[in-house]
């Protein structure tokens, strides 16, 4: 199946510090992308290049099989956006708008505006249409803009750092909802995080971005599944790295701890070393700072 | 275009009270100032200062609301075009302050019989020399927001109003300057336009329409240098 967005070795030099260095992922029909990376890494400035907000120096984006960049024709843009829903870390409607107000700014822009699932969902997260958007907290800002992502039949959502700030349950509901929009098979979610644990639970695959570059790509399995912890002596790890290929250790003070592709593996044949599952948290540390065998 | 407009002026709706707010309180300072100063035109003042102050009101308000929670790049990711965005402000602050000026001068029209009333007899323009004089105060102001208003769409807002204060400063300079140099041509193009002695109702309607004229060759200038950068620029 065609993937729904597609990111080809893009470049972008943003300041002398930072750039966007071939960057390529891309998102399929049915999946939650989880996209991670520490602070400043180019979680956002990747999902500014893929939703045409900045041009590139190289590389190309594709949504829904389209050429989709800063460059295409405006048409072209106006036809892949109505298909986006975007969702991001502050509320971003005028601060003196009423709730009620925000879709008359936003509903007119999309020919598949659903009047009557923005009223529902206004409805079901229990917003007040009288409120103004500068006294709505933080999850209800987030659950503004969620109804107004999901209220034009959006094929693609897209969430940047929509989780930071929320109360566990607002970032359950957060994630019951994206679980549902996901459910039928035709629609994806890329979700930018820094809380991983967010992506334990729903994510379909987990891709890692750091000082610009993509650092892994991989189904959220594979991290939470099949990778896992050896926690070893230093003999041990030393025995352990040098049977196992791209294994990657921490070392404390008594202990080392070597990150494996495959917990299983590892347990059957050095059944004397305890090794755990990794998180997504963990395999993240890992690859980021971990040394590599 | 019809989207980006329904959406810009979802915005406008919202400033409406706040700067007509703004404008009837001038409007009421400045009667009351001239009329107890014995002035015959009170209430025409009130008027000119609302349909002067409107373009750059609306174009500053909106230009503040777009830096607002990251509402421009939001805004950007709408299946709306840059250029359709470029053209609703444009558009939008024209037809605001188009309103707004009428209103300034049917409260200025409405105003004169109050102020008879309370014994303040009126002597000075009539409604038709108020109506010309707003109209040509408000494209004046557009004419200074439509030069500077390709800097709100370079620039992020606070920037851009720093820079704004300059273009207006030179904007007034030019003014005065061509008026003091071209008085006697354009006494001399009127006359010949208009007659010896026109009336003065058809040298208003000339002069209104030689700004409107002005203005909207300026807007068209600055709407295509506004898109050109605001498509240039990253968000």
């Amino acid at each position: 199946m065609q993937n729904l967005l597609e990111l080809k070795g893009v470049s972008r030099r943003v300041s002398d510090r930072f750039s966007l260095r071939d960057v390529t992922l891309a998102v399929e029909p049915g999946q939650i992308v989880g996209f991670v990376g520490a602070n400043g890494a180019g979680k956002t400035t990747t999902i500014r290049a893929a939703l045409g907000l900045i041009k590139l120096d190289a590389g190309e984006v594709r949504l829904f099989g389209q050429r989709c960049g800063a460059d295409a024709p405006d048409e072209t843009q106006r036809h892949l956006r109505s298909r986006v829903g975007l969702v991001l870390d502050t509320c971003p409607f005028p601060s003196t708008l009423k709730v009620g107000q925000v879709e008359s700014l936003v509903g007119p822009a999309y020919p598949t505006w659903d009047r009557e699932t923005f009223a529902g969902f206004i409805n079901r997260f229990g917003l007040d249409p009288k409120t103004k958007v500068k006294g709505l907290s933080r999850g209800m800002g987030m659950k503004l803009q969620l109804a107004c992502a999901l209220s034009h039949n959006a094929k693609l959502l897209v969430l940047d750092e929509a989780t930071a700030g929320l109360d566990p349950m607002a970032r359950e509901e957060l994630l019951d909802e994206l679980l549902a929009f996901v459910a039928d098979g035709q629609r994806s979610v890329l979700l930018s995080s820094h809380i991983t644990s967010d992506l334990d639970r729903a994510a379909d695959r987990v891709i890692c971005i750091d000082n610009g570059s993509i650092v892994f790509d991989l189904p959220r399995e594979d991290i939470t599944d099949r990778a896992g912890i050896a926690h070893c002596t230093q003999a041990q790890a030393a025995e352990l790295m040098a049977c196992v290929e791209g294994t990657r250790a921490a070392r404390h003070a008594y202990s080392v701890d070597v990150l494996v592709s495959n917990h299983r593996e590892v347990l059957e044949a050095f059944p004397e070393i305890p090794c755990d599952r990794a998180t997504i948290d963990d395999y993240l540390r890992f690859m980021l700072k971990g040394a590599l065998k | 275009m019809k989207r980006a407009i329904m959406s810009e002026l979802a915005i406008v709706r919202t400033l409406v009270p706040s700067i007509a707010g703004v404008g009837l309180f001038i409007f009421v300072v400045l009667t009351a100032v001239r009329a107890s100063n014995g002035d015959s035109d009170m209430s025409a003042a009130g008027a000119f200062a609302i349909s002067a102050m409107s373009p750059i009101m609306a174009m500053t308000s909106l230009a503040g609301l777009d830096n607002q929670n990251g509402w421009e790049r939001y805004r950007a990711t709408l299946p709306i075009s840059r250029k359709d965005i470029v053209s609703a402000r444009y558009l939008c602050i024209t037809i605001f302050s188009v309103i707004m000026t009428c209103a300034a001068v049917l409260l200025s029209i409405v105003a004169i019989p109050i102020l008879n009333s309370v014994g303040i007899p009126s002597t000075g323009e009539t409604v038709f020399e108020t109506a010309i004089a707003s109209a040509i105060s408000m494209l004046f102001s557009l004419m200074a927001v439509f030069l500077v208003l390709p800097l709100f769409f370079r620039f992020e807002h606070m920037k851009a109003q720093r820079l704004s204060v300059g273009l207006y400063a030179l904007y007034m300079c030019l003014i005065m300057v061509t008026l003091n140099s071209f008085n006697p041509i354009s006494n001399h193009l009127m006359s010949m336009i208009a007659g010896a002695n026109p009336d003065p109702s058809v040298l208003g309607f000339l002069c209104a329409g030689i700004a409107a004229l002005a203005t909207v060759v300026l807007g068209a200038v600055s709407c295509a240098i506004s898109t050109k950068v605001y498509w240039a620029r990253n968000l």
